[in-house]
């Protein structure tokens, strides 16, 4: 109830948005009925305990749920008001204006120049034009001045936390309106989560950022909005400072104090 | 002094050691019986003339350029085929049970005896498609000899490129096609390239398939075009051993063949394996 009365009150305003989203992996409902608005050039924190449907429902937004042969979805997946689960989408082109980085960074066994430019070249834009996006996404992910002497050199010779900011640039680089961040420091270094905080911080002058965690202070310290989700219903949506200190709903309370988790 | 746990110990990692030892005497001991017997023939004119006086003089050459492309032009004809075949079966084959038959027809090709695939090869490709007694029809036949190595390797390779690629390229806008030839197959590239390396020394070693299909028993002429017979390395052999009345002439000339067959196969393997190396260098994850 709480989260409808939140989309029509906002839905000016929500980039991406769902309408009463469900999900089902084979007979198991893991999405019931979701309704969220991911408010433009904000970042947006999905916070829940493990299994409770947040990396499948990011996944709804990008419709990688799609190459799950089990996954059947009711519902409405709205990009600017485009219903991307309609049967007219082109996929790969939604694919194209949301971004996604994953948990493990996944560079591909390719060189550092041509992970960056894969995303353009299996669309066939010129060299010119990749040269200077490659060039520009890296400056983006703050990696370029790291990388710039060794372009050509194997993505697996950087450190994981560069591999992960190299997976960002290689989003970038599709110029996407929207990131999806599943968990994307969990297998980092303090050093390297701190850096690829401050680069969300940056980067949401430019896009619209949703990211999964499973770590609470790092929803406080970087994001706008917050969702807490808890057996496959999102229950409680909305400013983080405001949620992280007068939760409306006990289990927000009780997750965020860390009673369970 | 030992404890009964320790002496366990002591008595199996030497009866490992043993079993090593015993093996490796095996490798030793073909090596040395077929350089020692057949070493000292293999001299620059041996390689490089062709047989005199119904095989009792002269070189293997005919034999070596006959055996190098009834190598090359099946692998040719088996990788692509076998590659794309164990692409259908892993990205699109549907459904399971579908996937498991074709999986099961494959191994049992695999277990098919040789001289099955030279009475098979001599029906179809020698009579039915005419192609007689060539050098295609030899390499058709060992293609499909070929085949189950090749397929059964590179859907294992396919197999364990990390899901992560896959998803990193959808998620990126590739299509399923783009996906498949842009990442995955050349993630899987050198573990295939493993399974043709096994393939290469299968086929240049065949007798029984290219018996009926493409070896000839003597010829003083390189072949001219796919369609003409040709000598082969592994041929010779059996046709040194048992045709012919000199013995004494001919059996140190099948040891020398042997010499050649096996460096060939060793130098195309050495080949491949550097390949390999040189595309994985890049390719760690």
């Amino acid at each position: 109830m709480v989260n409808e009365k939140i989309s029509r009150e906002n839905l000016e305003f929500a980039h991406i948005r769902t309408e009463n989203l469900n999900l089902w992996f084979s007979e198991k409902q893991v999405l019931i009925n979701v309704n969220i608005p991911i408010y433009d050039k904000k970042v947006t924190a999905l916070i829940g305990p493990s299994g409770c449907g947040k990396s499948t429902l990011l996944r709804c937004f990008n419709r990688m749920n799609d190459l799950i042969p089990e996954a059947r979805i009711k519902g409405k997946v709205l990009l600017n008001e485009q219903n991307i689960y309609d049967s007219r989408t082109d996929v790969t082109k939604v694919r194209t204006k949301v971004g996604m980085v994953f948990q493990r960074p996944n560079p591909f066994p390719k060189t550092i120049f041509n992970n960056i430019a894969y995303g353009l070249k299996v669309r066939g834009e010129k060299k010119s034009y990749i040269e200077e996006v490659v060039e520009t996404s890296l400056k983006n992910a703050w990696l370029w001045d790291e990388v710039k002497d060794r372009l050509n050199a194997s993505a697996f010779s950087l450190s994981g936390g560069q591999q992960q900011r190299l997976c960002i640039a290689r989003a970038l680089a599709n110029n996407p309106d929207i990131l999806l961040l599943d968990e994307p420091t969990s297998a980092l270094d303090p050093q390297s989560t701190a850096k690829i905080e401050e680069l969300c911080l940056e980067l949401k002058n430019k896009v619209t950022i949703l990211i999964v965690t499973h770590n609470i202070a790092q929803a406080g310290r970087i994001s706008d909005y917050t969702a807490f989700m808890y057996l496959g219903e999102m229950v409680e949506f909305g400013a983080t400072r405001k949620m992280f200190t007068v939760p409306k709903d006990k289990r927000t309370e009780a997750y965020l104090s860390g009673v369970f988790g | 002094m030992m404890t009964k746990r320790e002496f366990k110990q002591f008595l199996g990692v030497n009866a490992l050691r043993l079993f090593i030892a015993i093996t490796a005497m095996f490798l030793i001991l073909f090596l040395y019986v077929i350089f020692s017997k057949g070493g000292k023939m293999v001299t620059w004119s041996f390689l490089t003339e062709s047989p005199r006086k119904f095989m009792t003089e002269g070189g293997i050459f005919p034999a070596i350029v006959g055996t190098f492309w009834l190598t090359v032009i099946s692998i040719a004809i088996a990788l692509p085929l076998g590659v794309f075949t164990a692409i259908y079966m892993v990205n699109y084959a549907k459904p399971a049970w579908f996937v498991k038959a074709v999986r099961i027809a494959v191994n049992t090709l695999a277990g098919v005896p040789s001289i099955i695939y030279g009475l098979f090869g001599m029906a179809v490709f020698v009579q039915l498609l005419r192609m007689d007694v060539s050098i295609l029809a030899g390499s058709f036949t060992l293609a499909i000899l070929a085949l189950p190595v090749i397929i059964n390797a590179s859907e294992e390779a396919l197999r364990s490129v990390p899901h992560d690629f896959r998803e990193a390229s959808m998620a990126l806008g590739a299509t399923e096609r783009q996906t498949i030839l842009r990442v995955i197959l050349p993630t899987a590239l050198p573990n295939i390239l493993t399974g043709t390396i096994i393939s290469i020394g299968r086929v240049a070693g065949e007798t029984a398939p290219i018996l009926f299909t493409a070896a000839t028993f003597y010829t003083r002429h390189l072949p001219n075009s796919v369609m003409d017979e040709v000598m082969a390395l592994p041929y010779h052999i059996y046709a040194l051993m048992t045709e012919g009345a000199h013995a004494d002439k001919q059996v140190p000339i099948a040891y020398g063949t042997a010499v050649v067959l096996l460096a060939l196969v060793l130098i195309v393997s050495t080949v491949a394996i550097i390949i390999r190396y040189k595309i994985r260098k890049n390719r760690k994850w």
